[in-house]
């Protein structure tokens, strides 16, 4: 009954199969890789860009306060905070475009821009 | 395959236009069945059944001119301006790919309608890519791929089963 499928049908479907298996697996990598920049700003100024990639620690510092942004494995949180209330210390790591972490009392606000997009949008957020 | 001499012009076009609304009547079946659930644009392609026919049994020609009327009928009547583009990019890469694969004589009826079914929904893909410019569509490219084949080596079993079933005399 298949006995008139050739030779090179075979080797199209293998080949179909495995643009398909890459295709699968290049979208897989960019899909886990989320790349994006923690923007800081303080004051309401711009204070530094650091892109999620690699893990560091930064320090804003200044006369009456001091505050430890640590970025690790793709997520931004935030340390330490000499504040009074601890908001942005207790705020859950971020990763995804969009989302902040904000130290009010320091006006110190953490956002990320740019990489993947979050799993929920802004109304469920 | 062309035409021999001794068919005679009024009967190609007789055939043509034949082969036009049967495969216009594909296309409305395809279209007031539900779509498969989940992804949308996993379909089975029928239409590509008479385009196959025409192909081994007319000529290459009369299979592209057979598309483009289904293709254009279909547009006005139930799949609208831009089914239609859809279709229509989908429809030339799967039949450039085809004869592509027709004319390299290596591969059976199957192989040409699976890498024409595959064909289809990459150029669907990149022009949806296009109209609603996000890259991200791209992501459905491996589910696409693997529907293509799959619906493309149905049809290219049925088409087999219909070439050997056909009489020749149709044609000629």
């Amino acid at each position: 009954m298949f006995s008139f499928i050739r030779k090179a049908d075979i080797i199209l479907f293998c080949v179909l199969l495995l643009s398909a298996g890459i295709s699968a697996a290049l979208i897989f990598f960019r899909l886990s890789a989320p790349a994006g920049d923690a923007v800081i700003t303080l004051n309401g100024s711009p204070y530094g860009t650091y892109s999620l990639e690699e893990d560091r620690r930064i320090e804003i510092s200044g006369e009456d306060f001091h505050n430890v942004v640590l970025i690790e494995n793709g997520t931004v949180k935030m340390e330490s905070s000499d504040c009074h209330n601890q908001v942005c210390v207790n705020h859950k790591p971020i990763s995804h475009s969009g989302e902040s972490i904000i130290c009010l009392p320091h006006k110190i606000v953490v956002r990320i821009e740019g990489g993947k997009e979050a799993d929920v949008d802004a109304i469920a957020q | 395959m062309p035409l021999p001499s001794s068919s005679p012009a009024a009967k190609r076009v007789a055939i043509s236009a034949l082969f036009a609304s049967l495969a216009l009547i594909f296309s409305y079946i395809e279209a007031i069945l539900p779509a498969a659930p989940g992804i949308p644009g996993i379909k089975l392609g029928i239409a590509n059944l008479v385009v196959i026919i025409a192909m081994y049994r007319l000529d290459l020609r009369y299979a592209l001119v057979i598309n483009l009327i289904r293709i254009l009928l279909a547009g006005f009547m139930f799949n609208g301006l831009y089914g239609a583009v859809y279709s229509l990019c989908g429809c030339l890469v799967s039949y450039v790919m085809m004869c592509i694969l027709y004319k390299s004589g290596l591969f059976s009826v199957i192989g040409v309608s699976m890498g024409g079914g595959a064909a289809h929904n990459i150029g669907q893909l990149c022009i949806a890519a296009v109209l609603v410019s996000s890259p991200q569509i791209f992501y459905y490219l491996p589910v696409l791929i693997l529907s293509g084949t799959v619906s493309g080596i149905l049809i290219g079993w049925l088409g087999r089963v219909l070439l050997e079933h056909i009489p020749k005399r149709l044609f000629y």
